[in-house]
């Protein structure tokens, strides 16, 4: 569009490199041109310069039409052509309170950690709590669980919500967990149950993490595992109040990161 | 300069070893900052303070349970392992149920030949510092004068002097002009950005904790006229506040964090260095032993109360000892690193992460550690986070 009108390339990027995924979105004048989330085991450098590659071509920009960039996740440091580099908690907030502007609560959960945020009325970051240390409460533990009951996630996601009981998974151990869970299998217990159980023993772990920032509302919920629905509706009723969750809730630390570059980088 | 101090902390096991060989003086090991250095210093000896390492532990575990203090298991595990022979005697005060149990501990996992008399020890390796637990109270001082008294008759025969009152005093004045010193240093933090970071000032001021307080004091004065001229200030950096517990050579990591995710600690509550005796000092017109006792009971220790009946009890009392910190530093927001199982320290981070939220204005950031550099690696993503945070 600058080219026809002569004008300065004002595109922007975040990119989010997680344990699991690499996620992308390109952004002009604060309109999506791209978002896509790549499932990779490659290392962060490759694969974030391979989905950078295919959304250049995407959106029929090349490297130097980007204004800036900004890289988040645990691995934002591999991320070699950004040009700086912002936490997870500040870019989550930010892509959660672009999408659901009512945000105060800002609850991420990845494939390898939870954080919670708590934002001001202008949508500053003023706490923040983490679970990085344990796998429980994220969801590396619900991606080894599905190996054990071979469910789909997905499957599981509905069933736990739909589950009228749920075995108890006590321990706030992944794999101690994984161990009640064979030994709940081996007695007999409802598949539908120790799925449920599975999903409160996760639950019990994010509202921890929830709680130490405190609960506002609204309460919005990002990150790959917000696409379970199990979770979300297990929450709900422990917390007493409705979760929003984004349409793209996995891509919501590159649209922070990628609104940072386009305000660091002079986009409007 | 500041390279003088280093080479102090970095080689402290060989340049406490040096100077003994030097100097054919003792050394006397302690733990905790109620141990009244300066009696030690008195006697001619070297005070040097005991402190951990990032090594894995290789003696420790057949001694003591894993969930304790990764600190205090660091600091026997090097003794039991011979790294603190050099020591002539070790003090081990009764700062917290850890602590305490030391002294059990150095008797059977690292002992050392002690002439017997009638079944008794002649001259103990270990003295046991009882510290009252309460600070306040009509008896609390005769009480402590009675163990700074044994103590300093443990140090007389360790070193075969007499500690005189004006060898004390002497001391005393040593130990004043060490408080003024590192007030001067401390008063170029309150700047912005501050003369010196956060790390170099711990640098300096842990380096007294292992060299002689005579020559710290000769160092620090050459090094402060050179800090005043110096051109390349530190990193402006978002101004900090950090509580911590054994902020020693490995633990102080945390200020390299710091520093590196774009802050700067300007002011500190940690159980090392002299945060602790900030604005306090020996009063040379009572009686030396006196004045030790008074002093001691000033330190502002977590592990330590108050009586309840005071207009400021636990844990009021250490919180205006942490607003003396905090004030007038223009600090955006504190960093509270705990080590896992400071109970001590534990128990008062939900009462100062509301106050420094309440009367400061400042978000607080709470951490965990375990002593080793790997978890503390670990907080890196959280303080880079929190730096971004107040900083936005």
């Amino acid at each position: 569009m600058w080219r026809w009108l002569g004008t300065e390339p004002m595109a922007f990027a975040g990119v989010d490199v997680g344990a699991e995924t690499v996620k992308l979105v390109i952004l002009n004048e604060g309109e999506i041109l791209f978002s896509k989330v790549l499932a990779t085991e490659e290392e962060g450098a490759v694969a974030s310069r391979q989905l950078m590659e295919e959304g250049l071509k995407e959106t029929n920009l090349s490297m130097e039409e980007l204004s800036y960039v900004v890289s988040t996740g645990s691995g934002r440091a591999t991320v070699p052509f950004a040009n700086k580099q912002r936490s997870e908690q500040l870019c989550h907030a930010r892509g959660a309170r672009w999408s659901i502007p009512s945000a105060q609560t800002v609850l991420d959960v990845g494939a390898e950690g939870s954080r919670a945020m708590k934002l001001n009325d202008d949508g500053k970051v003023i706490d923040f709590a983490i679970n990085s240390k344990c796998a429980s409460g994220t969801g590396t533990l619900l991606r080894a669980m599905t190996k054990i009951v071979e469910i789909p996630m997905e499957e599981m996601g509905i069933m736990a919500a739909n589950a009228k009981s749920a075995a108890k998974i006590s321990s706030f151990c992944a794999v101690f967990a994984e161990s009640e869970v064979i030994s709940s299998i081996h007695t007999g217990v409802s598949e539908e149950s120790i799925v449920a159980g599975i999903h409160e023993s996760v639950v019990s772990r994010l509202l921890e993490v929830l709680r130490r920032v405190g609960l506002v509302e609204d309460v919005v919920v990002t990150g790959g595992v917000a696409k379970n629905i199990g979770i979300i509706k297990r929450l709900e009723p422990k917390i007493g109040l409705e979760i929003k969750v984004p349409r793209d809730p996995q891509t919501m630390g590159a649209l922070g990161a990628a609104l940072m570059a386009q305000e660091m980088g002079g986009g409007s | 300069m500041s390279t003088e101090f280093r080479s102090w902390v970095e080689n402290r096991h060989e340049a406490v070893k040096e100077w003994k060989e030097k100097n054919k003086k003792q050394a006397v090991g302690y733990l905790c900052c109620v141990v009244p250095e300066a009696l030690i210093y008195a006697a001619g000896a070297l005070p040097v303070k005991i402190t951990g390492s990032g090594e894995k532990f290789e003696a420790v575990d057949e001694h003591m349970v894993p969930y304790g203090c990764g600190f205090v298991q660091s600091c026997f595990d090097l003794a039991v392992r011979g790294i603190y022979d050099y020591l002539d005697t070790v003090i081990i005060p009764n700062t917290c149920d850890l602590v305490a149990r030391m002294e059990y501990w150095y008797r059977v996992a690292a002992p050392k030949a002690s002439t017997i008399l009638l079944g008794l020890e002649a001259h103990p390796y270990v003295f046991y510092l009882n510290y009252p637990e309460k600070l306040t109270g009509s008896g609390v001082h005769n009480y402590l004068f009675n163990q700074f008294r044994l103590l300093k008759q443990h140090i007389e025969r360790l070193t075969n002097t007499t500690i005189t009152d004006e060898m004390l005093s002497q001391a005393l004045e040593v130990y004043n002009e060490h408080f003024r010193l590192i007030n001067q240093l401390d008063e170029l933090r309150k700047q912005d950005p501050p003369l010196v970071s956060g790390y170099e000032a711990w640098e300096v001021e842990f380096a007294s904790l292992l060299m002689p307080k005579s020559d710290h004091n000769e160092l620090m004065k050459s090094y402060l006229e050179e800090v005043s001229q110096r051109k390349d200030k530190p990193e402006k950096g978002v101004r900090l506040f950090l509580s911590g517990g054994s902020i020693d050579q490995e633990a102080a990591g945390i200020y390299k964090i710091i520093e590196e995710s774009g802050g700067q600690v300007v002011s500190e509550d940690i159980s090392t260095g002299t945060s602790y005796f900030r604005g306090i000092t020996f009063d040379t017109n009572k009686p030396p032993l006196d004045a030790c006792v008074e002093l001691s009971l000033k330190v502002p220790c977590p592990r330590s109360t108050v009586d309840a009946t005071l207009v400021n009890p636990w844990p009021e009392w250490r919180w205006n000892y942490i607003k003396r910190l905090v004030k007038d530093r223009d600090i955006k927001g504190a960093i509270i690193y705990n080590l896992g199982y400071c109970e001590c320290r534990g128990l008062e981070i939900p009462h100062f992460k509301n106050k420094l939220k309440e009367e400061f204005d400042v978000p607080v950031l709470v951490l965990s550690g375990d002593y080793t550099p790997e978890v503390l690696e670990e907080t890196r993503s959280s303080i880079e986070a929190f730096v971004e945070m107040v900083g936005d």
